[in-house]
């Protein structure tokens, strides 16, 4: 079997039986008190190994709650209905679905929200982005690196010119990432320009369903849920001590041996891409080959022109070879990928674009049978296509 | 045991078949029941069905998908004396009770032997009064009753309460037999309903070209073939595997062209199946001028590939109608399930609307697919049907 859809899901990795212990981390009790000690070290690990303050992480149940905790927060600022038309929302045309979605909701009910356009290489574009801040601009929602071309944004640059307008404006403005892709993989990704960041345990090797949300201490954010109270406020619900505790050891763990994860994964991202180049794929964007730097070697998008990535993806399968067809949350469907639109990616490439994702355990020869698969499999597609 | 009173309708019209309608209608119903838990008997252009109690609730589903039947209700039958009416009366409370809502009734009673002590307006005083001193509340109610119980005089008394409608139009299988061209869409399955209604014994054959169709494609086909089967138990899904053939046209057609080439090999194929498992026809879910392979030259030059003739029933249908009738089946859920029957691959961006016959064929013959052609009919599959 090779996997290559690391961006979709990591390997799961076994939690241990020492992760699952009695006791409620809001109980007084010793048991309780046990679990509250668990929880605030897992805490504090995956805060070294993000670069946060433990005091600023709120454990959630994944990284779309992390989003939606940030992205529905103008609802509760929501005093009067009116209010809602002074909290205006930004957020690049490449984002994740957990973002763009509660977007177009909050949309509906009449709050303004922007669509930052990013360049075709898949980059937010800065010049065109700041005239997307207006007066009503309170929350800004960039992705650190986009799950399907693998674009590192330019978030300093960006953070930047929201603090200007936020300066110009007299008004605090939120900027928000969701930085699922960025984090523990030794990728220079400034995550701490931005005020909140969404993470992702599962896509580290860790369980499915456990998340946290950094949310700068001073932030003035408010969220919308309510319940227990737990984590002052920011989350409630009782905390999921386990499975925090799985996720920060994959944290510790690929932080420690991130330089050298990424040094692999550079290596099999220039193999995978002059294989591809060498069988007629193309590079989405084809920018990242001379621009290397702005893209996680660790997800490659390649499009074979004209064939449906669905065909490929399925024939690949076939052969127990496991890539997507965009975001693997979104490959069900039929339409073009909303960020490859964004892009201006022609469309019998976009139709043929497919993702190849790549982590810890990856190796040459895992590209190299992808490749050999590839090689064997397209003149037979592209003769139909 | 329970024992249920079936109403047929067009049957009846039937002349000097009507016989060998109603044994068809009778077999079909016992068939379905496990063997020996059904007796079916025919009397005065009624069906009777007995069954175990354990079987009843499965007889009524059975009844309630069987072509031929018009209505049916749970019917209760007691000696032919005026004493019987306080037993008639509990088990017409207890129909009553159990439809929901029902707080109106009326009686009718007929008599076909009219020697019977009471005429059907004493029959009607007296069981109404059993009735409401059984049912508190109830009352009534002749214009406008919501419901009404039958009293018929026969050999025995009959009574029943609570009719339900059957699917109507003639048994399955008095047609003859039938070959449906079944993709995912939302026409094919109802043309398939439609010609079951009709008395046609209806098999499907669907078109697999893997991997440019998905596995889920498939498996939705098998679905439909299962919703169909609550109305035709008997449906054969045949899977023709059509990968070779959309590849050989693909390669050499016109753009244009690829759709309705498409459609004449299935025809062909189809009717090679026929002839094997011996269909008197091809069905189709057609509707004229839908799409472009459905225009009228676009039909005359497909059709010409069937060797047996084309039932087309939804050729006068719109759209809505024809989603109506799948809603009504519950196939128009599964229908709408996200995986295209046909990839995009091989759907040109204009296809041909109004195909010179001629040409079109000079082209087909050019494909050279015969033995492509029987290398699908020779592949074809029969999966084992899923539950559905």
């Amino acid at each position: 079997m090779t996997y290559l859809d690391w961006a979709a899901t990591a390997p799961p990795q076994a939690p241990l039986a020492d992760d699952f212990q009695l006791g409620n981390p809001s109980s007084a009790h010793a048991c309780g008190q046990r679990q509250r000690r668990a929880l605030d070290a897992a805490v504090a690990d995956i805060g070294a190994a993000c670069g946060w303050p433990a005091a600023e992480i709120v454990a959630t149940g994944g990284a779309t709650e992390a989003d939606h905790l940030v992205l529905y927060s103008p609802l509760a600022h929501l005093r009067d209905s009116r209010a809602a038309f002074r909290r205006g929302i930004v957020h690049s045309a490449v984002e994740h679905a957990a973002v763009t979605e509660p977007a177009r909701q909050l949309a509906r009910m009449g709050f303004p929200v922007q669509m930052a356009p990013v360049g075709a290489d898949g980059l937010l574009d800065l010049e065109r982005f700041a005239p997307c801040l207006d007066d009503a601009t309170r929350l800004v929602a960039i992705v650190a690196v986009n799950n399907e071309t693998g674009a590192i944004q330019p978030l300093a640059q960006a953070a930047e010119i929201v603090r200007g307008h936020a300066r110009r404006i007299g008004r605090r403005i939120h900027l928000h990432t969701d930085a699922v892709q960025a984090l523990c993989r030794g990728l220079e990704v400034p995550v701490t320009a931005a005020d909140s960041a969404a993470a992702s345990a599962h896509k580290l090797g860790g369980p499915v369903g456990v998340g946290a949300l950094w949310l700068r201490g001073n932030a003035t954010l408010e969220v919308l849920p309510r319940g227990g109270g737990q984590q002052d406020g920011r989350r409630p619900g009782t905390e999921n001590v386990a499975g925090m505790r799985a996720f920060a050891r994959q944290a510790a763990t690929l932080a420690t041996a991130a330089a050298g994860h990424l040094r692999r994964a550079a290596r099999l991202c220039e193999r995978l891409i002059d294989g591809a180049r060498r069988l007629r794929l193309e590079v989405v964007p084809r920018h990242r080959v001379e621009r290397p730097d702005c893209y996680s070697p660790y997800i490659v998008c390649l499009a074979a022109r004209g064939i449906p990535a669905e065909v490929l993806v399925r024939v690949l399968s076939d052969q127990e070879v496991y890539v997507s067809r965009g975001s693997a949350c979104a490959s069900g469907g039929q339409k073009t990928s909303p960020v490859l639109q964004a892009m201006g990616v022609p469309a019998p490439v976009a139709g043929g674009a497919f993702r190849v994702s790549t982590g810890w355990s990856t190796t040459e020869a895992d590209v190299d049978r992808l490749l050999d698969c590839l090689e064997r499999t397209l003149p037979r597609l592209r003769a139909v296509a | 045991m329970t024992e249920f009173l079936v109403k047929y309708g067009e049957i009846s019209l039937k002349g000097a078949n009507r016989m060998a309608f109603e044994k068809r209608l009778m077999r079909n119903i016992a068939r379905r029941l496990p063997r020996g838990a059904a007796r079916v008997r025919r009397t005065w252009g009624r069906v009777f069905l007995a069954v175990e109690d354990a079987h009843a609730d499965e007889a009524a589903r059975i009844l309630a998908a069987s072509f031929g039947v018009v209505s049916y209700a749970r019917v209760a039958r007691f000696a032919k004396t005026e004493a019987a009416f306080p037993q008639a009366a509990d088990f017409l409370a207890g129909e009553l009770a159990a439809g929901r809502g029902q707080s109106s009734f009326k009686i009718e009673a007929s008599r076909e032997d009219k020697q019977f002590s009471l005429d059907s307006y004493g029959i009607a005083c007296l069981l109404g009064d059993l009735l409401r001193a059984r049912l508190p509340g109830i009352t009534v109610d002749v214009r406008r009753p919501d419901a009404t119980v039958r009293v018929e005089v026969r050999d025995h008394i009959y009574v029943y309460a609570g009719q339900h409608r059957g699917p109507g139009g003639l048994p399955v299988g008095c047609s003859g037999r039938g070959l449906l061209l079944l993709s995912g869409g939302i026409d094919s399955p109802v043309a398939g309903y439609l010609m079951g209604g009709r008395g046609l014994a209806v098999d499907a054959v669907y078109f697999h070209a893997y991997p440019f169709t998905s596995a889920e494609a498939e498996q939705k086909v098998q679905q439909l073939a299962a919703a169909l089967r609550r109305f035709l138990p008997a449906l054969t899904l045949y899977v023709v595997p059509f990968t070779a053939v959309q590849v050989r046209i693909k390669e050499l057609a016109r753009a244009a062209e690829i759709t309705l080439l498409s459609r004449c090999a299935m025809m062909s194929i189809a009717s090679k199946l026929a002839a094997r498992h011996r269909h008197e026809c091809l069905v189709t879910g057609e509707s004229l001028a839908q799409v472009a392979s459905q225009t009228v030259p676009s039909l005359h030059l497909t059709g010409g590939y069937a060797t047996v003739p084309v039932l087309r029933p939804l050729i006068g249908h719109a759209k809505e109608s024809i989603i109506d009738i799948a809603r009504r089946i519950g196939t128009f859920e599964i229908s709408t399930l996200p995986y295209p029957d046909c990839c995009t691959l091989f759907a040109p961006r204009h296809p041909m609307i109004n195909p010179v016959v001629a040409e079109l064929r000079h082209s087909f013959e050019r494909l050279d697919l015969e033995d492509l052609l029987d290398e699908s009919v020779a592949g074809t599959a029969t999966p084992a049907p899923t539950v559905g």
